[in-house]
């Protein structure tokens, strides 16, 4: 199983969202799990792959040319693909995945997520969207969601979309469910 | 190819049809819809002669959708002689339109 693991390059952040970006590699690598993610040295990013990378996981970068030309990449990753753009970096990256798990971010690690629930929604993505909500950090972006329910901007049942969950270990509960098939909005719609 | 239907020319197209019509309620924000989307057009092409398939996006179609109490998305529901003769709810294989359709002609 590959987990596409979006998050912030910053490292000017509380401690505290490293340590859960740092945790969740190590408990990503010890299940076993594939990591997937934007390629970056620093910040969550940085934290999660040195963590994958000490515990012996596999993980593999996607980065476009110029972030690299940058110098923005991980430079302890064995396997980086460079993609000539944003756009195109993005689509490698799902098409790499089982799954999404986005951490706390900007406005890059947002749409990034919003786009796996778009993907989810129009059924172009089929994989668990999970939402680690460290320190309360999406608390608004939920309030938002909420929000566009309210004004139908949303449909109610495509709340079953994405699964929030507030520490790494619960990451890997969700990861490991099995019985996402079964959720009657993947098959019906209501209007 | 299926044939786009909507509140102007649904009579003509579903209700005056000599053929059996089936009609797929969609719409374009509807994920299972798009499930469904490659089944029916593989039925248009299999049944083209003897059976017409529609689509109608619900959302352009206000008249038709209520009339026909469409709820949930997808719908797909077969019409013989200008009347509804079967109903399928939701993302369902192949199989389950086809047995339906079959039991129409």
């Amino acid at each position: 199983m590959t987990i596409c693991v979006f998050a912030s390059s910053s490292s000017r952040v509380n401690s505290k969202f490293g340590l859960a970006a740092a945790k969740l590699g190590s408990l990503l690598a010890q299940s076993g799990m594939d990591v997937v993610y934007g390629g970056g040295g620093i910040g969550l990013m940085g934290k999660l792959a040195d963590a994958v990378i000490e515990n012996r996981g596999k993980i593999t970068g996607v980065i476009p040319l110029f972030m690299k030309e940058e110098g923005w990449g991980h430079h302890g990753l064995s396997d980086m693909i460079i993609t000539p753009d944003m756009g195109e970096r993005k689509k490698t990256l799902f098409s790499m995945s089982d799954a999404v798990v986005a951490l706390p971010g900007g406005v890059g690690t947002l749409e990034e997520l919003t786009e796996a629930i778009t993907l989810k929604q129009l059924s172009l993505f089929d994989g668990p969207v999970i939402i680690l909500n460290t320190l309360g950090f999406y608390r608004s972006f939920f309030d938002f969601l909420e929000n566009m329910i309210d004004t139908h901007f949303l449909r109610r049942e495509h709340k079953g979309i994405w699964e929030i969950v507030n520490t790494p270990e619960e990451v890997i509960s969700a990861l490991n469910r099995k019985d996402r098939d079964n959720e009657e909005w993947r098959k019906i719609a209501k209007i | 190819m299926a044939l786009e239907v909507d509140d102007r020319n649904f009579d003509e197209t579903v209700i005056n049809s000599e053929k059996p019509v089936i009609v797929d309620f969609w719409a374009e924000w509807c994920g299972p819809c798009r499930m469904i989307a490659p089944i029916m057009e593989e039925i248009s092409h299999e049944y083209s002669d003897k059976v017409v398939v529609a689509k109608c996006d619900v959302d352009n179609s206000p008249q038709i959708t209520l009339k026909y109490g469409i709820r949930n998305i997808p719908t797909v529901l077969f019409f013989k002689d200008g009347k509804v003769a079967d109903k399928q709810i939701g993302a369902v294989p192949k199989n389950n339109f086809v047995t339906k359709l079959n039991a129409l002609l």
